[in-house]
């Protein structure tokens, strides 16, 4: 696993629309196997070639929620960072994506207020082909 | 659309309550969803809707609906 993050925001004033941090994340397969037991998630596509090949797809693809987990370090630990909470979160999953693809998780302020110390990042991961996996929307908060 | 419809239907969206129906003592207390993040969401959309941005201080010191819309006359809203 790669990663390339910056030092934490500390306040929401430091926050400015267009600031964006990105970072380079490699699932591996212990990981997932990790992922299934810590969530109890045994769902075939995730682990069975067999029943990933009959819904489709050439073999079995990562699961949705840790791919999305990847932001977790980005929003908790950089932006908006270690003062913010999560408020809302939403996400299209665009196209499935496999152990070992490389992928780049992009985070961008879109809009920020003030006057409820919110701010909303759009979020992306792009395999390194190009190919779009995830976009969505995370809305984190300040609290006051 | 007149300014109370407008705000209205940004109320139901946001409290999803479709027979939400906004008068000047309605307070958060009055309604189900209306807690503190969809207090947040509600300032974001009408931010949006109405191409504003409030500042803290003037958001704190709403009492009830009929301040939200006192607060909205004062940015220069006007009906669409």
């Amino acid at each position: 696993m790669t990663r390339s993050l910056s030092k934490p925001i500390e306040a929401f004033e430091k926050l400015t629309p267009g600031q964006i941090i990105e970072k380079t994340q490699i699932w591996t397969a212990s990981q997932s196997d990790l992922f299934s037991q810590l969530t109890e998630d045994y769902a075939p596509v995730h682990r069975d070639a067999d029943m990933a090949s009959n819904m489709g797809f050439h073999q079995p693809i990562l699961y949705g929620f840790l791919l999305i987990s990847g932001f977790s370090d980005m929003v908790g630990c950089v932006m908006p960072g270690p003062q913010s909470v999560i408020h809302k979160v939403s996400f299209d999953f665009v196209q499935p994506t496999l152990v070992d693809d490389v992928l780049l998780y992009k985070l961008e302020i879109i809009r920020l207020s003030p006057a409820v110390k919110t701010v909303i990042l759009k979020a992306t991961i792009t395999r390194d082909n190009g190919d779009l996996i995830v976009q969505g929307k995370i809305q984190c908060g300040f609290p006051q | 659309m007149m300014l109370r419809e407008q705000v209205q239907a940004i109320f139901r969206e946001v409290m999803e309550d479709e027979e939400l129906i906004l008068h000047d003592t309605l307070t958060a207390k009055d309604v189900a969803n209306w807690n503190s993040l969809n207090h947040i969401n509600l300032i974001l959309r009408l931010e949006e809707e109405f191409g504003l941005q409030f500042n803290a201080e003037e958001i704190a010191k709403l009492a009830n609906v009929g301040e939200f819309f006192d607060l909205l006359r004062e940015y220069g809203v006007s009906e669409k």
